[in-house]
C-alpha cells in the first residue's frame, strides 16, 4: 500500500504541477494535551499519576489538492504516540486518497481514509473541531483503527427536510492490538505486548442532517487474522482433576483437550448516534456500539454507550458526560474464573498451572468500566481552543484498559484523571 | 465581445430590475444559470458542484470584509465564525475546502467574468457604471 500511496502521491503532486486549474492548499492540526491520573498504574496506555502528554498529544498536517470541481487528492499525516510500541513516536499516513464527485449527490473515494465508524472518527485528531477534552474513551477505543485501505462511495438525497446520506466501504488495513501481562511467568514477562492484524471490513452507514441535527446509524463487517499466522483461541477448556477441583487449559503445554482455535475473528459491528439541540441552547450527544464477536469467547465482546451535554455560553462550552463499556457476560464469567482458580499446591504441576491461570485471564480482554466527566472548553480564537476537564472511571469487574499491577488486578477500581489540552488548527 | 457583453447587461437589467446599491447580489461567469439563495448557500457549503448540469466553483472575498460578512448572513444564515467552524470540520472528515477568497471586488469581478463556472458575491454599489455582471441571485 505504501507504493501504491507513494505512486499516487507523485502522479497527483506532477498533475498538480502541469495543471493551472489545481489548487492545492496546505493545513494543519494539533494538540498539546497533559493529563494525569491518581494511580500509580497505567490506564489508557499511558496515564498515571506522574502525569502525561502522550495520550492527546497529537501534530498532523493535511494537503489538499483539487485537480478540477469533480477530482481532488487529500494527504494526511500525524505524528502521535505508535500503535505497535508503548515508547515510540511514530510518523505515519492517516489519509491518501483521491476522491471523484461526478454530480451534486455522489462521490467516490479510493485510498486510505477513514471509516465512519463513531460519530467524530474523521475528525478524532482534530480537537480544535470539538469540545470535549477527550471523546469517551468507553466508544472511541472501541477499534484499535478506524484508518483503512479501500474503496468507499457516498450517496446523498436531499430530502423535504435535512438530507440523507448513504456511506458505504469495502477495505482492509494493518494494525495492532495491545496486551498486559500481569504477573511474570517463564518463558512470558509481566508487560504489554502488541499483535499484529490483518483486519478487513465492509460496512454501510446511514446519515440523517436536518438543521444541525445529526442522526447516524451504521453496520459494519469485520475480519481479523494475525499477521504472524498464528491462530486465536475460542475459549480455555476445563480441565476437571477432582470433584470440584479443576483448572483451565490456557496454554497447550498443560495437558488437557486441546484449545479449540480459529484462523479469523468475525466482529459485525453496529453503531448507533445522534448530535442533536435540545433547546436553551443545549445539545446531547450520544452514541451505542455493539461489537459482537461471534466466533470466539476469548475476545472484546462488548456493548458501549456514552450521553453528554454541552452548552456554549459564549467562548465557554461546559459539558458533561457519562460513559459505559461492558464485555458479554460469558467473557466475563470465563475472566473471573479464571483470575480466581487455583488448585492444591500438593497436586502435580501446580505452581505451573496456578500461574497460568491469571495469565490465561489476561489474555481475555474484558471491559466493565463506567464514566463521569465534566468539563469545559474555552474557544481563545476561531481556531484554536484550551479544554479542561475532570474525570471519574469506576472499573467493574475488570477492564483491558487499565494496567493491573503485578499480583493485583483491576476490579473495583476508581481512576480519577485529570486532562488540560491546547488544540489548533492552521 | 462588447455585443455579448450589452446582451449580459441588459439580461440581468431585466431579470433583475430593482437591483439596488448596497444590495449583496450573486454574479457568475456567463455559462452560470440563475440559481436561488437556497443553491447559492448549498454551492457555498460545499454541498453542491453543478447548478442544471454547469459545474460552479464558488469565489469569496477574505474574512473581515464587509460585504462577505453581509454575504454570509444574507445567503448562509450563519457568521463568520460559524460558517469557518463548518469549514474546518468539513476539511478534516475529507469533504473538501473552503471557497478561494480574493483580496478586492474587483479582483472577484475579473476573475468570475474570466473562469467559467465561477461565481462570486458583491455589493451592487460596487459595480461600477458601464461593467456588465451576469446577476445569477440575489436574496428575495
Amino acid at each position: 500500500m505504501k507504493t501504491v500511496i507513494t505512486s499516487a502521491l507523485a502522479t497527483v503532486l506532477s498533475m498538480a504541477a502541469t495543471s493551472a486549474a489545481a489548487d492545492i492548499s496546505f493545513s494543519g492540526f494539533g494538540t498539546a494535551g497533559l493529563a494525569r491520573s491518581d494511580q500509580p498504574y497505567n490506564y489508557e496506555r499511558f496515564l498515571n499519576e506522574r502525569g502525561t502528554f502522550k495520550r492527546d498529544s497529537v501534530l498532523g498536517v493535511q494537503m489538499d489538492a483539487k485537480l478540477s470541481e469533480q477530482v481532488s487528492f487529500t494527504l494526511q499525516g500525524k505524528v502521535a504516540p505508535s500503535i505497535k510500541n508503548d515508547t515510540r513516536i511514530d510518523a505515519t499516513v492517516t489519509w491518501a486518497f483521491l476522491s471523484w464527485r461526478p454530480s451534486n449527490d455522489l462521490l467516490f473515494r479510493a485510498g486510505r481514509l477513514r471509516i465512519p465508524l463513531y460519530l467524530s472518527t474523521e475528525n478524532t485528531d482534530v480537537g480544535a473541531t470539538f469540545d470535549y477534552a477527550r471523546l469517551p474513551t468507553e466508544i472511541y477505543s472501541n477499534s484499535p483503527t478506524t484508518d483503512f485501505d479501500g474503496i468507499f462511495l457516498s450517496k446523498t438525497w436531499g430530502l423535504e427536510d435535512g438530507e440523507l446520506t448513504l456511506d458505504g466501504y469495502w477495505g482492509s488495513t494493518r494494525t495492532y492490538v495491545r496486551g498486559h501481562i500481569r504477573d511474570n511467568m517463564s518463558p512470558q514477562s509481566s508487560g504489554a505486548s502488541f499483535t499484529a492484524l490483518k483486519v478487513r471490513a465492509q460496512s454501510l452507514v446511514l446519515t440523517y442532517q436536518i438543521d444541525d441535527n445529526t442522526f447516524r446509524a451504521g453496520l459494519h463487517d469485520a475480519y481479523a487474522k494475525r499477521v504472524d499466522g498464528q491462530s486465536f483461541s475460542v475459549t480455555y477448556p476445563l480441565v476437571s482433576m477432582l470433584p470440584g477441583v479443576g483448572y483451565y487449559q490456557v496454554s497447550n503445554q498443560i495437558p488437557g483437550p486441546g484449545i479449540p482455535t480459529v484462523d479469523e475473528i468475525h466482529t459485525p459491528i453496529f453503531t448507533i448516534g445522534a448530535d442533536i439541540a435540545v433547546g436553551h441552547g443545549v445539545r446531547l450527544m450520544g452514541e451505542y456500539l455493539r461489537r459482537n464477536i461471534v466466533n470466539i469467547t476469548n475476545g472484546a465482546d462488548t456493548q458501549g454507550a456514552y450521553l453528554a451535554a454541552r452548552k456554549p455560553i459564549g467562548a465557554w462550552t461546559p459539558y458533561v458526560s457519562v460513559a459505559r463499556l461492558l464485555s458479554s457476560s460469558r467473557a466475563r464469567n470465563l475472566y473471573n474464573q479464571l483470575s480466581g482458580n487455583t488448585i492444591p499446591g500438593f497436586l502435580p504441576g501446580a505452581a505451573q498451572i496456578n500461574a497460568s491461570q491469571r495469565a490465561g485471564a489476561d489474555s481475555i480482554a474484558i471491559y466493565d468500566q463506567t464514566t463521569l466527566a465534566l468539563g469545559t472548553s474555552y474557544r481563545l480564537t476561531p481556531t484554536s481552543k484550551i479544554k479542561a476537564e475532570w474525570a471519574r472511571t469506576k472499573i467493574g469487574d475488570g477492564s483491558a484498559l487499565v494496567d493491573a499491577p503485578a499480583g493485583g488486578d483491576s476490579r473495583g477500581k476508581v481512576i480519577n484523571v485529570l486532562s488540560l489540552s491546547y488544540s489548533f488548527v492552521f | 465581445m462588447k455585443t455579448t457583453i450589452k446582451i449580459v447587461s441588459l439580461i440581468a437589467c431585466l431579470l433583475f430590475p430593482n437591483t439596488q446599491a448596497g444590495e449583496i447580489i450573486v454574479i457568475g461567469n456567463n455559462n452560470v444559470p440563475k440559481m436561488d439563495a437556497a443553491t447559492v448557500s448549498k454551492v457555498y457549503t460545499g454541498k453542491y458542484i453543478s447548478v442544471a448540469g454547469v459545474s460552479v466553483s464558488p469565489i469569496g472575498l477574505k474574512p473581515g470584509n464587509s460585504t462577505r460578512n453581509r454575504f454570509l448572513q444574507d445567503f448562509l444564515h450563519q457568521d463568520e465564525e460559524k460558517y469557518d467552524a463548518y469549514w474546518t470540520v468539513r476539511r478534516y472528515i475529507g469533504k473538501g475546502t473552503p471557497p478561494p477568497e480574493m483580496a478586492t471586488t474587483a479582483e472577484l469581478i475579473s476573475y468570475v467574468q474570466a473562469t467559467p463556472g465561477a461565481i462570486g458575491y458583491l455589493d451592487a454599489a460596487d459595480v461600477k457604471h458601464g461593467i456588465s455582471v451576469n446577476v445569477v441571485a440575489k436574496v428575495k
